[in-house]
């Protein structure tokens, strides 16, 4: 363990009383409680923490928030890993691991440094010059070894073991950003009444209060702000902190991303690493604050070189000495606030080089001159100051570079709305329009004003301006007014950067961007701002240019020899920061993506030892394999049972509707195909709904339960979709038919009993209804009751070709109800059976499923004619173009049956029919297998197929070929019905 | 027929298994969120038909003591609510055993005014109450729970974690769920591990009916 040797002894924002012990590279140190990693990292001595994107040169600690360019590590490991995280904003926490990234084998000694040497050849568009051929080598050099050069940081390859979550808040006034303004303004739009959040995305709101020397009435500002989470509390706010407002969207509604747990080791099981926040907000106050612009020089990413405001955020927040001599450089008068707060902590001020002539000059005061060059490996030694009048070089030693370069509001937010920030000559920066926004009020820094009382004020007046905006009535008066003093006489003034020294200045730290860069990319024409953008990378980083792009501007405005203000800018997007893929995913990840839909047989099925198939959201019983047999074996048994005796299925999934009211028959009539008019009270009927070009839409069952009382059913797959389509039918088509419709696919649960003493079975629960073939014929159906007053609703209709009956009863009574008939069946040989003989069922029975009506089949082409009626009077949906050359064409597929010639030879679902003779390509396929299956009853494979011109070719012996398994057999194209082709069956 | 004769047990969400206890925030001294899925209760959803809004609601007070409360809202009568769930929809909620009472009473009340259709065993009905109920329902209700917007009685057909439900805040700070029943196994999942951050516990509760 390495003493903390850079801590100062006193001072700081934090728990010294409670030491953390991390592990960085694979060294233990030592931080404290409130420390960030990259302040823990300072306080060792560490001053190289990365190395850069594109040359891989060593680069420090530049910032102190979430705009940093070179502080970018792996955090955790195993599972947890996760790369590029900001090492300035990763709170410190016992037994936290980081390490380095970019860099091999270590971040001190990076043998991908060498790009360094061949930096002529890195320049700016380098990708669209130099990789254009041959092609080949796109995929299988070039991008491989620009990938692995190139990359950040690894991801950890392994499933995230921590939760996430998300939630939606409501409020009147959202304000982003918790420095002096945004506190000042929550303040004052909630003690108006307004239901307030603030949310910063610093462990602790207080923005810049916590890293300056401030006083805000007669208190010191960090106190102040320290205090302001209760005192705000106290008036209802709700604030959060470690949460970034990401995004901006339509309606003033807000992502928020809150880091819940990233300052622990490991989330505690309640909580979950971190959530996502939709906030939506009658009106925000923008409090963003600003960002410290960077000065221009050569050498100017060196580790030692960093934001003055940064400097003085270790000094104050963190009791971190940043370097021990200091050269502060900048144009503006925080200059020698910094020299000030640097001083404080001992560290010895070589030089504060200010561009303003008009500064009195002293002993370590140069006016009129700027670092030009700072010299240095892996940490900066010495720097170059240049007069700007004269010309003159010196040489100063110093192992920190303060630099000031003005500030910028940080406008991304706002950006991202399309609010055009404009420049403003006097701040040298990009300043938000000052307008009365009905949705957004821009406070503070961010609006341009600096000082921490203007701060105060300007955010006191937007808290009560956006709680009137929201609506609120606020009550006549001013906000209470501060009396605050501190830093940011932000005006700059003077000439912000020495041209002509040797080396690289860099624009764009993080994507390695210089001011050649830009340079060339005007040249080669790439001069408008967006334009330079995607050539050279600027601002594509992950601060998204908040760093970099009022320089960028400023070399482009140099260049192409206009003002900064012609130039433009490029626009914000969300989000502000990156946000994990986890958050936006929140629960819904893995088994927990969508929910599951269980029916009400579903635990009495799990107990049988069901093998449960997805179908849709449904869980749905595939077989019922016993110890030993195999998917195949137990299809085939159960359906030997069903053919022989009787079984169950559950068919609660087939979507079920109720039509009701006068109009129902109407609107039954227009949507299908059929001519259900006529359909009397107490039947049922096999039913079509086509869509409007005339293919098959879905089918399904329509019961007339009483003269205005309809129920129908629909495919499992399709439930939802007919249910919108018969809403829309109503609600837009004829809005004028007075019924109403609602699903009741989860009011009922439903068995298909199936075979030849299925009615023996059903015998033994339904109520005082008579079974009989005479009474209760095919197609008949009936709201009855079981088990001695459970309500029932049975209709006798078959799928599998057997005798057989469907039996509704209310959900909450399936399970005893199951039990039950499982019981009672035994004598019957009742016996469960799944999706997959049912499947087989149907394929010797020549029943249609999804595969045949897939969306390309007409009535006829799957041999369902009769059930389109071209008699009924009024036209259905479909009809018109059902009638049109292509749907009524001979040479249309159509569906037959196919046999193999060879009994045992399986024909596989998918292959492609071709003549026995002739062509073998595909593009003479004469048709194509939808379904197949062994058949138990046949005992021989057969398959449900789709052959042009196919009712004349019953008996034709065709091949069908499988290139994909490189299979091809010969299959006879019969009748698709099978089994009891008379129906006989069914009818008995 | 009455309930008692009836051979098969009404069994309310299968699919549900609650662990006794609390569970969660282990800091939390009382959990901020109870969680009851409430058995025992009779569904009959009401859709007036074309004019005949004013007679069905006549019809239903009739019956049931209390008329049809305008959209978005709710009233309730001893143990029985008529909450609104669509245009046009009604749901009254009743204590029952389940096996179609209410419905065939209100069919016959109902008769050619109104669409009458059994939905006793349609939902899964889930009661939460607690200090942070609204907080845990946030999670994944887009719509403001505050009480200054959503007041007692205040009723909304929305959608939380992926399942449409209908939402309505009964008194006591209780906000009634009806979860689609064959959704209740994952709707319950989610709940439960949202709860995890306020601390909660779960149970069931049956409403007694009139006639026990």
């Amino acid at each position: 363990m390495t003493q903390q040797a850079n801590r100062l002894e006193s001072g700081g924002i934090l728990v010294r009383e409670r030491p953390v012990e991390f592990e960085y590279d694979g060294i233990r140190y030592e931080g404290f409680e409130g420390d960030t990693l990259a302040s823990a990292l300072m306080a060792n001595g560490i001053r190289t923490v990365g190395r850069s994107f594109k040359y891989h040169r060593a680069r420090g600690i530049y910032t102190a928030g979430s705009h940093e360019p070179n502080a970018l590590v792996e955090l955790r490991t195993g599972a947890r890993r996760e790369p590029n995280t900001l090492a300035t904003m990763a709170e410190l926490h016992a037994g936290l691991i980081a390490a380095s990234q970019n860099c091999w084998p270590t971040v001190r000694h990076d043998l991908m440094s060498v790009n360094s040497a061949l930096s002529a050849f890195l320049v700016a568009g380098f990708y669209y010059k130099t990789f254009k051929w041959p092609r080949r080598f796109w995929t299988n050099i070039y991008e491989p070894v620009i990938r692995r050069a190139a990359g950040l940081g690894h991801a950890s390859g392994k499933a995230d073991p921590d939760r996430y979550e998300k939630s939606y808040a409501h409020c009147d006034v959202l304000v982003v950003g918790a420095g002096p303004a945004g506190i000042a303004a929550a303040d004052s739009a909630a003690r108006a009444g307004a239901r307030v959040i603030l949310c910063d995305e610093h462990a602790r709101i207080g923005g810049a209060l916590l890293n300056d020397r401030t006083e805000i009435n007669g208190q010191a500002g960090v106190e102040w702000a320290l205090d302001a989470p209760s005192r705000l509390s106290r008036l209802g706010v709700k604030v959060m902190p470690r949460t970034t407002v990401a995004g901006w969207y339509d309606d003033n509604t807000f992502a928020a991303a809150e880091r819940v747990s990233d300052h622990l080791a490991e989330p505690p099981k309640h909580l979950p690493r971190q959530k996502l926040w939709r906030i939506a907000a009658r009106h925000v106050v923008v409090a963003s604050g600003a960002i410290e612009r960077p000065l221009l020089f050569s050498g100017n990413d060196r580790p030692g070189v960093m934001l003055a405001s940064s400097a003085r955020a270790y000094v104050n927040h963190y009791a971190v000495r940043p370097g021990s001599r200091a050269v502060v450089c900048g144009n503006n008068d925080d200059l020698y606030t910094t020299a000030a707060d640097l001083r404080r902590a001992g560290i010895a001020i070589a030089a504060i080089v200010d561009s303003r002539s008009a500064q009195e000059p002293s002993d370590v005061a140069l006016a009129g001159s700027l670092v030009s060059q700072a010299v240095g490996g892996r940490s900066v030694r010495k720097v170059a100051v240049t007069d700007l009048e004269g010309g003159a070089r010196r040489t100063i030693k110093c192992d920190l570079v303060c630099v000031a370069g003005g500030w910028m509001p940080n406008v991304s937010l706002l950006s991202q709305r399309g609010v055009k920030p404009a420049w403003n000559e006097g701040l040298q920066s990009l300043v938000p329009p000052e307008t009365e926004a009905e949705t957004y009020t821009c406070a503070g820094a961010c609006a341009g004003r600096f000082g921490t009382q203007e701060c105060l004020a300007e955010g006191a007046r937007a808290g009560r301006r956006a709680a009137a905006a929201a609506g609120i009535d606020v009550p006549p008066g001013e906000a209470a007014p501060f009396a605050a003093s501190g830093p940011f006489q932000g005006k700059p003034g003077g000439q912000s950067r020495v041209r002509g020294e040797a080396g690289k200045t860099f624009v764009d730290l993080q994507n390695d961007v210089t001011a050649r860069d830009i340079e060339l990319a005007a040249r080669e024409g790439y001069g408008a701002v967006e334009h330079l953008k995607r050539y050279t990378t600027m601002g594509m980083a992950t601060d998204q240019g908040r760093l970099s792009n009022v320089n960028g501007l400023a070399v482009l405005a140099d260049v192409r020899g206009v003002p900064v203000s012609e130039v433009g800018t490029t626009t914000y997007r969300p989000p502000y920061t990156p946000v994990t893929l986890g958050t936006l995913a929140g629960h819904f990840q893995g088994r927990t993506w969508r929910p599951r839909r269980l029916s009400g047989f579903h635990d009495w099925a799990a107990e049988r030892g069901a093998e449960f198939v997805e179908n849709g959201l449904w869980m749905r019983w595939n077989c019922f394999a016993q110890p030993g047999e195999s998917l195949a074996q137990a299809a085939a048994r159960e359906v030997k049972a069903v053919r022989s005796g009787a079984g169950m299925c559950d068919v609660s999934t087939l979507g079920k509707i109720e039509i009701q009211g006068p109009d129902a028959v109407e609107l039954i009539d227009h949507v299908y195909a059929g001519n259900l008019r006529k359909l009397t009270v107490g039947r049922s009927r096999f039913a079509l709904m086509l869509r409007e070009d005339g293919m098959v839409f879905d089918d399904g069952t329509v019961t007339r339960l009483a003269r205005d009382h309809f129920l129908v059913t629909t495919t499992t797959g399709n439930a939802g979709r007919a249910m919108e389509h018969l809403e829309y039918c109503h609600q837009v088509l004829w809005p004028k038919l007075d019924l109403h419709m609602v699903s009741v696919t989860d009011a009922w649960s439903g068995l298909s009993i199936a075979g030849p003493r299925s009615r023996d079975v059903l015998e033994t629960v339904v109520d005082r209804l008579d079974l009989s073939n005479e009474a209760f014929p095919f197609l008949s159906a009936a709201d009855t009751s079981v088990c001695a007053g459970v309500p029932a609703r049975l209709m006798r209709i078959s799928y599998s070709g057997e005798l057989a009956y469907e039996i509704y009863v209310p959900y909450q009574f399936a399970e005893d109800f199951i039990r039950t008939l499982e019981e009672r069946g035994k004598e019957f040989g009742l016996c469960p059976y799944g999706l997959e003989a049912l499947g087989i069922m149907r394929i010797e029975k020549g029943h249609v499923a999804g595969s045949e009506l897939n969306g390309r089949t007409t009535p006829a082409d799957v041999g369902l004619e009769w059930a389109a009626s071209g008699t009924k009077s009024a036209g259905y949906i479909g009809r018109a173009l059902s009638a049109r050359e292509g749907l009524v064409d001979p040479e249309r597929e159509v569906l037959v049956g196919l046999k193999a010639v060879k009994p045992t030879q399986e024909i596989a679902a998918g292959s492609h029919l071709l003549n026995k003779r002739g062509s073998r390509t595909l593009a003479d396929t004469q048709g194509y297998v939808s379904a197949a299956c062994f058949s138990p009853t046949l005992e021989q494979n057969i398959a449900l197929a789709f052959l042009k011109r196919g009712r004349e070719r019953h008996g034709e012996v065709l091949r069908a070929a499988n290139p994909l398994q490189k299979r091809e057999i010969l299959v006879e194209v019969t009748s698709p019905v099978f089994y009891d082709p008379e129906s006989d069956r069914v009818r008995r | 027929m009455c309930a008692d004769k009836v051979e098969l047990a009404r069994q309310p969400s299968p699919n549900v298994e609650f662990v006794p206890g609390q569970h969660g925030d282990p800091d939390a001294a009382l959990p901020g969120v109870l969680i009851e899925i409430v058995d025992g209760l009779d569904i009959v959803r009401v859709c007036p038909f074309a004019g005949k809004r004013r007679a069905a609601g006549a019809a239903v007070r009739k019956a049931c003591g209390v008329g049809l409360p305008p959209a978005g809202k709710s009233v309730s009568k001893s143990a029985s609510v008529i909450a609104w769930v669509a245009p046009e929809a009604w749901c009254i909620l009743t204590p029952g055993p389940g096996t179609g009472a209410l419905y065939r009473d209100l069919r016959k009340a109902l008769r050619a005014t109104a669409a009458v259709t059994d939905q006793s065993h349609a939902f899964c009905v889930i009661r939460v109450s607690g200090l942070q109920a609204p907080s845990l329902l946030m999670k994944e209700c887009a719509v403001d729970l505050d009480e200054t917007v959503f007041a007692v009685g205040t009723c909304s057909a929305t959608r939380m974690a992926h399942v449409n439900v209908h939402l309505r805040r009964g008194d006591n700070g209780i906000f009634e769920l009806l979860a689609p029943v064959s959704y209740a196994a994952s709707f319950v999942e989610w709940l439960s591990e949202a709860s995890l951050e306020f601390g909660y516990q779960a149970g069931r509760r049956r409403e007694p009916y009139p006639d026990e």
